[in-house]
């Protein structure tokens, strides 16, 4: 009986198939024609290029579905796919080849996914799904996703692949000579994502030859903990007369796959340019070689789009400042949907060298899971730093984790069946390394009593067949004030980690000192025990500097820091750390303020931190808030607004006392936090349907808040409706409508005209590059924002009269 | 790679240097630099004509500016290029943390793009020349009235996507953002050197950014 393929695959060599695109094209494919169109037209020359390759001996072959989809085929994709699988079933009993697989071989969309492009995550999976579901019930063998350039579709294709069908999933990707996707993403970030979604086999196809692939190859097989597959070009492709070939011939093609097969691949085929003689002669040349089968590595790796990060002998910095706890601000940021507050945050620590960020949007009166999955798509699509996604609510986490793009950190479990019931799961199936928590119905209050509750989470893990090196323990950060005990049990818990149970432990370091004065100091000293016994990575706040002087320092004596060159790069030629200074502000931040310039000229000049600071001693002399802001910032702000208007003072020098105002506004609003704040009014502003370009939309509404105003910024490409019916809602008075380009002006038209049929008292002001005071005439607004500073004079004249 | 200060202080409106101004375009040009991993591709193919219009792959071009672009050409060569998605990502950034490295990080990556066209131009330039061809001045869809649309043209002869990772949206956008598609006409006459594009554009009368000789 035909042995299946799992069967087969990592214990023995397998043997893909070569190029289709170049062999239809012999046959007289014209550019531009889509090839899967022959499965219908020219079905025999379908089960001829089959057929080749079945003779040359491939045991692994594609049927004629890699651009398959709906957005290529609206009308009759399942009918092509369909058509592609059955072909293959019968040049497969032709061939006298029942022993060979057939794939339904899935390409890109060859459309960018949100945010950066326009396609939905959903969107995209529902188009691979909608392909793999017409293969499988055509009766296809397994599931190749190939050419794949991002990693956030590799994910919606996995993701398609598990959802609609039980086949083996197998996914190659294609590098670029640097050994990044097209979207940035390294080797071993991909190998984590994709070893975290539990596909069967995963590797590197098209674009390079096998000798530009080589030392790709050896880092995913130094990465990879599943079987690797490796099928190139003939070559790096030349043009000569208009005509693109492949310069490297089936011998040479057959020596450099056999060289390649020692590394330590286990599947071999090729791609662009390869032909059956090609596979043949390979499949000859590497079959005399012997068969290594893939080594479990043991690594413990997150990832974001771009990056891997390990969780190993050196310890990580976990930045733990997303996180409503004891904030103030971060509360109120989460109740009024401030997400860019949020965001900051993030980037803030990822600048202080945070290595992964925790993101906790946890708020009892606030929708956590709608919460959670904004701030992570909005986080990722700024920041490369791999998330920890941090709730106890197992739907905030899901929804988080399906959108994330990589392989996230998971805060948390406990020994708790129901934790381990409702998250667990979703660990075997999106992907994550996660965070085991020592406690079960209590705390135990010995290291013995920790690590038996460690076992027992490891032990579940594996019967869902969690690896133990995707597990982390938390021994638990106790407050020393309370129990003196507390912090020898958490060092001993987190060194049995390391030596008794070789798993990789956190701690949510800050904890430990609760209740004690200059919290720092306690932190800093605890952080350098623990990362002497073994903390692989460090839940803590990378912004202050006492604590991450601590981390350097400790690196460096703990000789993970080789010629302590981290520490000399963030050190060298700063001056002494003082000891913390007595106001509280600088022993939060543990910064030392240098001298203090005025806010007015703080601002006038440009100078963010340094506003923040003075703003801060302003308030202390002041007589109250709001003379800071009507005394100092405003006509700061009019000073530069006035030297923009007369054309001597640029755009850039504008937008950095903006950001400066903003600095000491800040600092300002947190004083004020408690009391009610008064606003000029309250705008939109959007950039059209249609339209992506939200720069000059940004512009405006920072110099709107500075000025007063509350901005309700509906973002780019907003439809007419979501705009008219949030003016309605909101009973706006005034909308600030963004467009760049001549033919976004038609939908800006529309909403214009929408909003007069609707809501007939508001009023519109429009920006962009391509509009003129007459052509916002044309269109129907009442004011013509031909820069920032001349859209916050209208708003004034708006609200004012 | 240089990106020209001039431009970048254009783009900005900026009608002088300004020494303020100067730390702050040199440290975006660094960013811009780190984050930017410039790609390219271009074909040539043959050029018919049809009505007085130009035809590429059978299909007709109706723009009297390209067709005026191309007066005399037999063969076309269509390039793209792009500083990439890292470059998207860098400003949504500095739309977060700082508008006013956002507005100058976007004039520098428009004056990059520009720059990575003009090196890939002089390449085909001197490939043309290698065998006897002129090059014509670039012409990119939405200058003059070449629609928007020509894109699904461009995008249908290369697969962009998979080459440089450069993709078309619903609006006839392309992302990344700071990417350039062009039709470069190749004619064996020798062309008058003084044509500019500014001439083609309907803009021009009232562009702010009109190349102008001294800024």
């Amino acid at each position: 009986m035909k042995k299946k393929f799992l069967e087969r695959l990592g214990k023995e060599w397998l043997f893909f198939d070569g190029g289709t695109g170049s062999i239809l094209q012999k046959m007289g494919l014209r550019g531009g024609e889509l090839p899967e169109t022959w499965n219908l037209k020219y079905p025999d020359r379908i089960k001829e290029l089959y057929k080749g390759y079945l003779n040359a001996g491939t045991d692994v072959f594609n049927a004629n579905t890699f651009g398959a989809n709906r957005l290529h085929y609206p009308d009759n994709v399942t009918e092509i796919v369909k058509a592609g699988v059955e072909l293959a079933k019968e040049a497969r009993i032709e061939a006298g080849r029942e022993d060979a697989y057939i794939t339904i071989d899935i390409g890109p969309t060859g459309k960018l996914l949100e945010p950066l492009g326009d396609l939905g995550f959903e969107e995209a999976v529902g188009i691979f799904s909608e392909t793999i579901n017409a293969g499988a019930e055509a009766g296809a063998d397994l599931v190749l996703i190939e050419t794949m350039n991002d990693t956030y579709e590799a994910k919606a294709a996995v993701l398609a692949a598990k959802e609609s069908c039980d086949l083996p999933v197998c996914i190659t990707v294609t590098f670029d000579q640097n050994g990044k996707l097209l979207t940035g993403a390294s080797v071993e970030a991909v190998v984590a994502m994709l070893e975290g979604l539990r596909v069967d086999a995963l590797g590197v196809n098209c674009s390079l030859g096998p000798r530009e692939m080589v030392p790709i190859i050896q880092r995913l097989v130094s990465a990879s903990s599943i079987p690797v597959i490796v099928n190139p070009n003939a070559g790096l492709p030349i043009t000569k007369h208009g005509m693109t070939y492949y310069p490297v011939q089936p011998e040479e093609f057959a020596d450099l796959m056999a060289e390649i097969a020692g590394i330590g691949v286990q599947c071999v085929g090729g791609c662009c340019g390869t032909t059956s003689e090609h596979i043949r002669l390979m499949k000859e040349a590497v079959s005399r070689k012997k068969f290594r089968p893939v080594q479990p590595k043991n690594k413990t790796v997150v990832s974001s789009y771009n990056r891997a990060v390990e969780i190993g002998d050196t310890c990580a910095v976990i930045g733990e400042r997303i996180n409503p706890t004891g904030k103030k601000a971060f509360k109120q940021a989460l109740r009024d949907n401030n997400i860019e507050y949020i965001i900051a945050e993030g980037l803030k620590q990822e600048d202080a060298g945070a290595h992964i960020l925790d993101v906790n949007v946890g708020l009892p009166e606030i929708d956590e899971p709608a919460m959670m999955e904004t701030v992570v798509k909005r986080l990722q699509a700024v920041c490369g730093l791999p998330l920890q996604l941090d709730s106890s609510d197992p739907e905030a986490l899901e929804r988080a984790m399906r959108i994330y793009n990589g392989k996230p950190m998971i805060n948390s479990v406990n020994g708790k069946e129901e934790t381990i019931r409702s998250i667990m799961p979703l660990v075997a199936k999106y992907g994550g390394v996660l965070v085991g928590l020592c406690l079960d119905r209590e705390i135990p209050s010995t290291a013995d009593g920790r690590i038996a509750v460690a076992k027992r989470i490891l032990d579940e893990a594996a019967s869902y067949g969690i690896d133990k090196k995707d597990i982390v323990i938390d021994g638990l950060c106790m407050t020393v004030s309370s129990d003196p005990q507390s912090a020898l049990c958490t060092l001993e818990t987190v060194r049995r980690c390391r030596d008794e149970l070789h798993v990789r432990s956190i701690l949510g370091v800050s904890n430990i000192s609760f209740g004690l004065p200059q919290r720092g100091i306690v932190n800093a000293h605890f952080l350098s025990m623990a990362m002497q016994n073994g903390l692989s990575a460090a839940i803590i706040n990378p912004n202050n500097a006492q604590i991450m002087a601590a981390y350097r320092a400790s690196n460096a004596l703990l000789a993970k820091d080789p010629n302590c060159s981290d520490y000399i790069s963030a050190y060298a030629g700063t001056a002494e750390i003082n000891t913390p200074v007595s106001s509280k502000q600088s022993s939060e931040t543990g910064q030392v303020s240098s001298g203090v310039q005025s806010l007015h000229q703080c601002i006038v000049r440009g100078l963010a931190s340094p506003a923040a600071d003075a703003a801060r001693e302003a308030l202390k002399t002041a007589i109250s808030p709001l003379s800071v802001i009507d005394g100092e910032i405003i006509p700061a702000l009019d000073e530069v607004g006035r030297g923009f208007e007369a054309g001597t003072t640029f755009l850039p020098q504008l937008l950095m006392s903006a950001d400066a105002a903003k600095a000491a506004f800040a600092v300002i609003k947190e004083s004020m936090a408690s009391s009610p704040q008064t606003i000029k009014g309250r705008i939109i502003l959007a950039t059209v349907k249609g339209d992506i370009h939200d720069i000059g939309k940004n512009i405006v509404k920072v110099m709107m808040e500075n000025y007063g105003y509350e901005v309700i910024d509906l973002g780019k490409d907003v439809d007419p409706e979501v705009i008219v019916d949030t003016a309605i809602r909101e009973n706006i008075r005034l909308v600030g409508l963004s467009a760049l380009m001549t033919t976004t002006v038609v939908s800006m038209a529309e909403t214009i005209k929408l909003l007069r049929e609707k809501k007939p008292d508001t009023k519109i002001i429009v920006g962009g590059a391509v509009l003129t005071q007459e052509y916002a005439d044309q269109i129907g607004a009442d004011a013509y924002g031909k820069d920032a500073m001349a859209s916050v004079r209208y708003a004034d004249s708006v609200f004012e009269s | 790679m240089n990106i020209s200060r001039k431009e970048i202080r254009r783009y900005l409106g900026m009608k002088r240097d300004s020494e303020a101004m100067n730390e702050l375009i040199e440290e975006c040009v660094a960013l811009l630099e780190k984050a930017a991993v410039p790609r390219h591709i271009y074909v040539r193919l043959p050029l018919s004509w049809k009505d007085g219009f130009p035809v590429i792959d059978s299909e007709v071009i109706e723009s009297r500016n390209l067709a005026k672009n191309l007066e005399g050409c037999s063969e076309i060569v269509i390039m793209a290029c792009t500083l990439g998605a890292e470059v998207d990502r860098l400003i949504a950034k500095y739309n977060v943390i700082s508008m006013a490295h956002a507005a100058v990080l976007q004039a520098a990556g428009a004056a990059m793009i520009e720059e990575v066209c003009d090196e890939v131009n002089e390449e085909i330039r001197r490939n043309a020349e290698e065998n006897g061809f002129y090059c014509h001045p670039r012409f990119s869809p939405g200058y003059g009235d070449l629609k928007l649309e020509t894109q699904k043209l461009i995008f249908s002869l290369i697969n962009l996507p998979k080459e440089i990772g450069l993709t078309l949206n619903e609006s006839m956008l392309m992302t990344p953002f700071k990417s350039v598609t062009a039709f470069i006409g190749l004619s064996k006459e020798k062309q008058d050197e003084s044509d500019r594009n500014c001439d083609a554009c309907d803009m021009s009368p009232t562009c702010e950014y009109r190349q102008q000789e001294d800024i």
